[in-house]
C-alpha cells in the first residue's frame, strides 16, 4: 500500500494487530485439536500504565462485536494468555481440554448425546 | 477492557473527530515463547470509517491479487497508526494528544 | 519417487465431490430437462462451471493441506463472524435442501428398480446414510459412492448406441443458441441454474475438508491437482451426456422431462432393461454419494464456523457437536421427505440460497490463497489469480441475476 506516512521506529519483538492476527482465529489445544474460535480479548491496565492482553475470550455469544451490546464476561469464558505457545494462522496453546471451562458445552453433547449411542467412543470405523 | 468494545470507538483530538479505531497493535516481547510475556498495547490503527477489513493487505507480504489490493487500499486510505504515547484517554471516546504523530500502518516485514 | 498407493486411490475424493456437484438428483433431472428443451446449446455453461469449481476447490484444498486451516475457519477469520454467519445460513440452507432432495432421490431410484412406493424407502435410506456417516471410514465412503457413481457413464455409452446425428449435436454445442422456440430469458435462467448447480459451496467445503480427512499435506498438492483435473471434468462429461441423451431422444419428439424415469429412459431405449438396471445403480450411487457429501458439508461448515473439533477421522466422542449435526440434518431430511414432497422441486429452491453463499465463500478463499502466512511459498501464481478473479466476477453476476431470473421466468417454465 503506497503511503506517504513514515514507518514507526522498530520495537524489540514481534508486532501483531489484534483484529487481524488474533480475533476470529482458531484456538487449538496441546494436541493441535480445535477448541473454539477466539471471540474477543481481555485487556488490563497494569500499575505502570501499560495495557496488556491477559485473556483470550472464546466464542461469539459474548462478544460486543457481534451484538453491539456489552455483556459481563467472566474468567471462565476464556483461556489465559500465558497458555499460548504459538501465534500463527491459528493460536496454539498448551492446554488440555479438561482445563478449559468453556468446553462444558462440548462435554455435555459428548456425555449426553454421543457417548450413549453405540460406537460413540470407539475409534472411527 | 474488552477489545471488541475498543474497536469502532470514535477517535478525537481536541474535540475534532479524527476517525474510528480499526485495530489495536500489540507487541510480543518474546515471539519464540509468546505465552511468557503478555502482549503489550503499543498503538491504535485509526481509520476513516468502521467496517474496514484490511484482509491482510497492510502487511508487507500480502499484496496480491493486485486488483483487490488496490481496491482495499483505496477504501482504507487515510488510515494511520497512533503510538500509545500519543493517546490521552481510552474511554467511550479515544482522545489523542494534540500534535499526535501519524505513522504508516505497514507492519515491518 | 515411490507413489504411496493409498494416496493414489485418493483420486476418488475429486470424483465423489464432482458427482455430488454435477449429477445429484437435481442435476440429473435439470440436465435432462435442458437437453430436451435446448439440446446441447447450454453445454458451454457446464464447461465454464467445471473450470470455476476446479479453480476454487483446488485453492481451498491447497490452503487446508498446507496450513491445516479449514475453509469455514478462513471464511470466519476473513469476513468476521457476522458476515460469515450470513454465508453459513445461506450455504447451510442450500445444502440442507439438497440433502433432503438426495434422500428423496435415492428413494425414487429404488422405486424405479423395485416398483415399491418411494415413501417406503425414506426411513431405511436415512438410517443407512446415518450409519455410514457414523461408522464407515471416509475413504470407503469415497471409493464406493464415487466409483460406483461412474456407472452413470452408461449415458455416454447409450448415446453412442443411439447413433445420433453428431453433426447436429456439434452444431448445438458451438452455436449456443437453441433451435427451439425458447426465449432468451429462459435460456439465461437455465444458464444461471446450471452454473450454480456446478459451483455449489458444498463441493468446496466437502473437497477441502475431505483433503484434511485424507490427511493431505504440503507434499500432496499434486494429488489435489490430479483430483480436480480429473474429477470435475468427469462430472461435467456425465452431466452433458445426460443432456445429450435427452437431446437425441426427447427433443425431436417434443417430450418434456419431469421425472427420473424419463431421465433414464434413453438408456433403456439403447440397451433395454439391462441398461436401465446399470444406470439406476449408478443413480443410486450418485444420489447416495451426494447425500453423504451434503450431510458432511453441513457438519464441516457449522463446526468450523464455531471452532468445534470436526471430522470422521476423530472418534465421535472427540467431535460430539459435529456428529450431532450429522444426526440432526439426516433426521430433518428424513422428516421432510416423509411428507412425500417432490425432491426435484426442493432442489429448484436451493438455487436461491446458493446465490447468497457463493460470493461470500469464494472471496475469502481467493484472498487467503494469496497469503504467505497460510501458504508459505505455495501462494497463487499469476495465472491462477487471473482465472480466479474472472470466476469471482462471474459468480457475483450469477448471484445477482439468479433471483430476478427465477421470478421473471417462473422457475424456467
Amino acid at each position: 500500500m503506497p503511503e506517504g506516512l513514515p514507518q514507526h521506529p522498530a520495537h524489540d519483538g514481534r508486532l501483531i494487530d489484534a483484529n487481524l492476527h488474533l480475533l476470529d482465529r482458531q484456538l487449538l489445544d496441546r494436541d493441535g485439536r480445535p477448541i473454539l474460535a477466539i471471540g474477543d480479548l481481555r485487556i488490563e491496565r497494569r500499575d505502570d500504565g501499560r495495557h496488556v492482553v491477559t485473556q483470550l475470550l472464546l466464542g461469539f455469544g459474548l462478544t460486543a462485536r457481534f451484538f453491539g451490546a456489552h455483556r459481563p464476561v467472566s474468567d471462565a469464558d476464556g483461556v489465559p494468555w500465558s497458555s499460548v505457545t504459538e501465534v500463527g494462522s491459528a493460536i496454539t496453546t498448551n492446554l488440555a481440554r479438561d482445563d478449559v471451562p468453556a468446553l462444558w458445552v462440548e462435554r455435555w453433547w459428548r456425555d449426553r448425546v454421543i457417548a450413549p449411542i453405540p460406537g460413540g467412543r470407539h475409534d472411527p470405523g | 477492557m474488552i477489545l471488541g468494545e475498543l474497536i469502532t470507538r470514535p477517535v478525537t483530538c481536541e474535540g475534532e473527530r479524527i476517525g474510528v479505531v480499526v485495530d489495536v497493535r500489540f507487541l510480543l516481547p518474546d515471539p519464540q515463547r509468546p505465552g511468557r510475556a503478555s502482549p503489550e498495547l503499543v498503538g491504535l490503527i485509526v481509520g476513516p470509517r468502521r467496517g474496514a477489513a484490511f484482509l491482510g493487505y497492510e502487511r508487507a507480504e500480502v499484496d496480491r491479487p493486485h486488483v483487490l489490493n488496490r481496491w482495499f487500499a483505496h477504501r482504507q486510505r487515510g488510515s494511520f497508526l497512533v503510538d500509545i504515547a500519543d493517546i490521552e484517554t481510552m474511554g467511550r471516546t479515544v482522545r489523542l494528544r494534540p500534535g499526535f504523530r501519524r505513522w504508516s500502518v505497514r507492519l515491518p516485514a | 519417487m515411490k507413489l504411496p498407493m493409498a494416496k493414489v486411490a485418493g483420486v476418488s475424493l475429486g470424483i465423489l465431490t464432482a458427482i455430488g456437484g454435477f449429477v445429484d438428483i437435481g442435476d440429473l433431472v435439470t440436465n435432462a430437462v435442458v437437453g430436451s428443451r435446448f439440446g446441447l446449446s447450454l453445454a458451454w455453461v457446464v464447461a465454464v462451471s467445471v473450470g470455476g469449481i476446479a479453480v476454487f476447490a483446488h485453492m481451498s484444498g491447497k490452503v487446508t493441506a498446507v496450513s491445516g486451516r479449514a475453509t469455514f475457519e478462513i471464511i470466519r477469520e476473513r469476513l468476521g463472524p457476522r458476515a460469515a454467519l450470513a454465508n453459513l445460513i445461506g450455504s447451510t440452507a442450500m445444502t440442507l435442501l439438497t440433502l433432503m432432495a438426495e434422500i428423496g432421490g435415492v428413494a425414487l431410484g429404488l422405486q424405479l428398480l423395485t416398483g415399491v412406493m418411494p415413501v417406503a424407502f425414506i426411513l431405511p435410506v436415512a438410517l443407512l446414510l446415518w450409519l455410514a456417516l457414523w461408522r464407515v471410514k471416509f475413504t470407503v465412503l469415497e471409493n464406493v459412492a464415487g466409483l460406483m457413481g461412474l456407472l452413470l457413464f452408461a449415458f455416454l455409452v447409450a448415446l453412442f448406441k443411439l447413433g445420433p446425428d453428431w453433426g447436429e449435436l456439434g452444431r448445438q454445442i458451438v452455436q449456443q443458441t437453441p433451435a427451439t422456440g425458447e426465449g432468451p430469458l429462459t435460456y439465461a435462467f437455465y444458464a444461471v441454474a446450471l452454473f450454480g448447480a456446478g459451483m455449489t459451496p458444498y463441493e468446496v467445503f466437502f473437497f477441502s475438508s475431505g483433503a484434511a480427512e485424507e490427511k493431505w499435506g504440503r507434499r500432496d498438492l499434486w494429488l489435489s491437482r490430479v483430483n480436480v483435473s480429473l474429477g470435475f471434468p468427469i462430472g461435467g462429461m456425465l452431466a452433458v451426456s445426460i443432456a445429450a441423451c435427452a437431446a437425441v431422444v426427447m427433443l425431436p419428439a417434443g417430450i418434456g422431462v419431469s421425472s427420473l424415469s424419463q431421465v433414464v429412459a434413453p438408456v433403456g431405449v439403447a440397451f433395454g432393461v439391462a441398461g436401465l438396471v446399470v444406470v439406476l445403480v449408478g443413480v443410486l450411487a450418485a444420489t447416495s454419494g451426494a447425500a453423504l457429501e451434503t450431510a458432511l458439508s453441513c457438519g464441516y461448515s457449522i463446526a468450523q464456523y464455531a471452532g468445534w473439533p470436526w471430522g470422521k477421522r476423530l472418534r465421535p466422542a472427540q467431535a460430539p457437536q459435529f456428529h450431532a449435526i450429522l444426526l440432526v440434518v439426516i433426521i430433518l431430511g428424513c422428516l421432510v421427505m416423509l411428507s412425500g414432497i417432490d425432491p426435484v422441486m426442493v432442489t429448484e429452491f436451493s438455487v436461491v440460497f446458493s446465490a447468497v453463499a457463493l460470493p461470500l465463500t469464494y472471496f475469502p478463499i481467493l484472498v487467503v490463497a494469496n497469503d504467505p502466512q497460510y501458504l508459505g511459498d505455495q501462494t497463487n501464481g499469476r495465472v491462477m489469480n487471473f482465472f480466479a478473479l474472472i470466476y469471482l466476477v462471474i459468480v457475483m453476476v450469477a448471484a445477482v441475476a439468479a433471483i430476478p431470473l427465477m421470478i421473471l421466468t417462473r422457475m424456467g417454465a
